[in-house]
């Protein structure tokens, strides 16, 4: 892991943040320097998450992903086991993988020829015996294994650290928190499909919004709480998150909005919002499997839904969208967003298409609440940008009297807090402190 | 429905019928150019559907020569609305708070290739044509929208109204922050 580092760039790096948190330096939004070192000490033994299970749920089923700016070829061998390669080469590095997603016996090198299997080995090399000896040794001439991969709900994280700590004990408490979107079900969750664009911004924007920023959604997204005068959904939800919102920091990183409802709301605690389910069958869905929720998350966690959170470092969820993503990085001023919509697996059809309905109308590029969180994100990144700007820290002082819940793990307060940012910046300057 | 299928009704096509069409697609861009989304919606149906669906790298079949197939179209979408949800975002764009389009961007759509042929009901017209949204924002960014679209447009005692719009963009990734205009 140890990189050739500027010694100068070395040397700054336990100045960008302030001890508590509070004080962020701009150059973790743009400065190229920085963002090298990241790829390494961020990216390079973070469990980072590359899809769900249900896109590939056969034997040769394949779908291309990225960890950081790397791309990987994610499979299931012949054995069933999810397998995560570098999509590249070992012999002259060109992508050995083309498509988007597929059903594949071996991934074939259209360079010369070199051929794999699903599980990665070498098993042919155009000629081989004209010009390799007799014994020749292929078994170190595979693709590189990505050597950690692990599952949470069908959610695959891979970790380029062979030595790091298993994806649950790196989940930590984040575990109870997800277990109230995509845990609800015996059959868990599937994908409907991956949206993917381009942000100008650090990867590190879209991250900071989903881990606890509630502050921003009445002047971002004001226009959203304007356009159906009588329909009050959306005024509805936003003061729900206001009103029963907790912004929870968890160790690793991790964190964001949680409603905890009143024990005495049954409508509340239902998924999604109420927009969605006054469609015809859908409200009678939720309705229909609550009991089941219910016993599966126990007592107090019956009452908990996930409005935003973000598990570190960049997998970002919205409970009441059914959505999950990841902003890939794509250089210190650019983001690459991959969206998924999640629906319990055995819901009906129609419950299908209304969740995917919603998600797009409200998510995504096309969507009336990310279209504005992107004009932000972009302003944020060119905005602090310039020489003198620069040289101005960011202030995440908001939320200073965030403590421990009787109920709830972690450390919480109210959703004009930024302790859940100042928590995800020190995690990543832990992170980056360490060569 | 397939062209080769449909070739005696082609015939019937009247050049006035596609000089309708041709004005028709003109006047909707200079709608939407113009930002005048209020009666850009007077001219869909009522029960319009309007889908913009994701693009992806896939391997083409062998023996089998569709570069867009149905299966590819039919996946998640970047727009899959309705005329009630497209008059949500028409009015959003309208409060003077949807930051990403205030200030305003610039817009300009240059719609070409116009091809008609008889819908499967009658009074319809499917309409295939390209589009090129060329689309300048802020101080200098600019996107392209390149892309065919697949109408239908259904002749009423009002004149035509567009009934579905599926709109095939080339694009596999967006390479924008927002999609803030209609296509």
């Amino acid at each position: 892991m140890a990189r050739g580092v500027d010694p100068a760039v070395e040397k700054d790096i336990p100045g960008l943040l302030s001890e508590d948190g509070t004080w962020v330096s701009r150059r973790l939004f743009f400065d190229p320097d920085l963002y090298e070192i990241e790829k390494h000490r961020v990216f390079g033994r973070s469990w980072l998450m590359v899809g769900h299970d249900t896109q590939i749920p056969n034997p040769g089923d394949f779908f291309l992903s990225f960890m950081g700016e790397e791309s990987v070829i994610v499979v299931r061998d012949n054995e069933g086991k999810i397998r995560v390669h570098l999509n590249s080469c070992p012999h002259r590095g060109m992508p050995v993988c083309r498509e988007d997603r597929g059903h594949a016996r071996t991934f074939f090198c259209v360079y010369h020829g070199w051929n794999f299997g699903r599980d990665g080995a070498l098993v042919g090399i155009p000629n081989q015996r004209a010009t390799y000896p007799r014994d020749f040794d292929k078994s170190n001439l595979g693709l590189f294994a990505v050597p950690r991969v692990e599952t949470y709900h069908g959610l695959i994280f891979a970790n380029h650290d062979a030595e790091a700590i298993s994806l649950e004990d790196s989940l930590g408490d984040m575990k109870w928190y997800l277990d109230t979107s995509l845990g609800r079900r015996e059959g868990g969750i599937e994908v409907l499909g991956v949206q993917k664009w381009r942000v100008g911004t650090n990867w590190k924007v879209p991250a900071e919004n989903m881990v606890g920023d509630v502050a921003h959604a009445p002047a971002t997204h004001s226009s959203v709480f304007q356009i159906v005068p009588g329909d009050p959904s959306f005024d509805l939800a936003l003061k729900s998150v206001l009103e029963y919102g907790r912004n929870v920091a968890l160790p690793g990183g991790h964190g964001g909005t949680f409603r905890v409802y009143p024990k005495d709301d049954s409508d509340g605690r239902l998924p999604g919002e109420a927009v969605m389910r006054a469609t015809p069958g859908v409200g009678e869905y939720f309705e229909s499997v609550q009991a089941e929720a219910e016993e599966r998350l126990g007592e107090v966690r019956k009452h908990v839904k996930i409005a935003t959170c973000m598990t570190f470092p960049n997998l970002c969820l919205l409970g009441s969208n059914f959505t999950f993503r990841v902003a890939h990085p794509r250089g210190p001023m650019k983001s690459e967003i991959w969206s998924w919509v999640f629906v319990d697996r055995d819901a009906p059809q129609t419950v299908k298409d209304t969740l995917r309905k919603f998600y797009t109308l409200t998510f995504g590029p096309g969507g009336i609440f990310e279209q504005d969180d992107g004009e932000n994100w972009e302003g944020v990144t060119y905005g602090s940008s310039g020489v003198e700007a620069s040289t101005h820290p960011f202030h995440y002082g908001a939320g200073l009297d965030a403590g421990p819940h009787p109920e709830l793990p972690g450390t919480v307060s109210s959703v004009y807090s930024e302790h859940t940012q100042r928590n995800m910046y020190r995690r990543w300057h832990d992170l980056m402190l360490q060569p | 429905m397939t062209e080769s299928s449909n070739q005696a009704e082609n015939a019937a096509i009247s050049l006035e019928e596609l000089h309708e069409v041709e004005q028709f697609l003109y006047r909707e861009a200079r709608m939407l150019d113009d930002r005048l989304f209020m009666e850009w919606l007077g001219l869909l149906a009522d029960d319009c559907t309007y889908r913009v669906p994701t693009r992806e790298n896939v391997q083409a079949v062998r023996g089998q020569d569709a570069v867009t197939t149905e299966d590819e179209l039919a996946g998640i979408a970047y727009f899959e609305d309705d005329k009630l949800t497209l008059m949500g975002k028409a009015m959003r764009l309208g409060t003077g708070t949807a930051w990403g389009e205030n200030p305003p961007s610039r817009t300009r759509r240059l719609v070409s290739n116009v091809e008609v042929l008889r819908g499967e009901a009658p009074g319809e017209l499917l309409v295939y044509s390209n589009l090129v949204l060329h689309r300048s924002r802020r101080v200098d960014e600019t996107s392209q929208f390149v892309g065919q679209r697949r109408d239908v447009l259904r002749q009423t005692e009002k004149g035509l109204l567009l009934a579905r719009r599926v709109v095939v963009l080339d694009m596999n990734i967006c390479d924008s922050s927002h999609m803030g205009n209609f296509f």
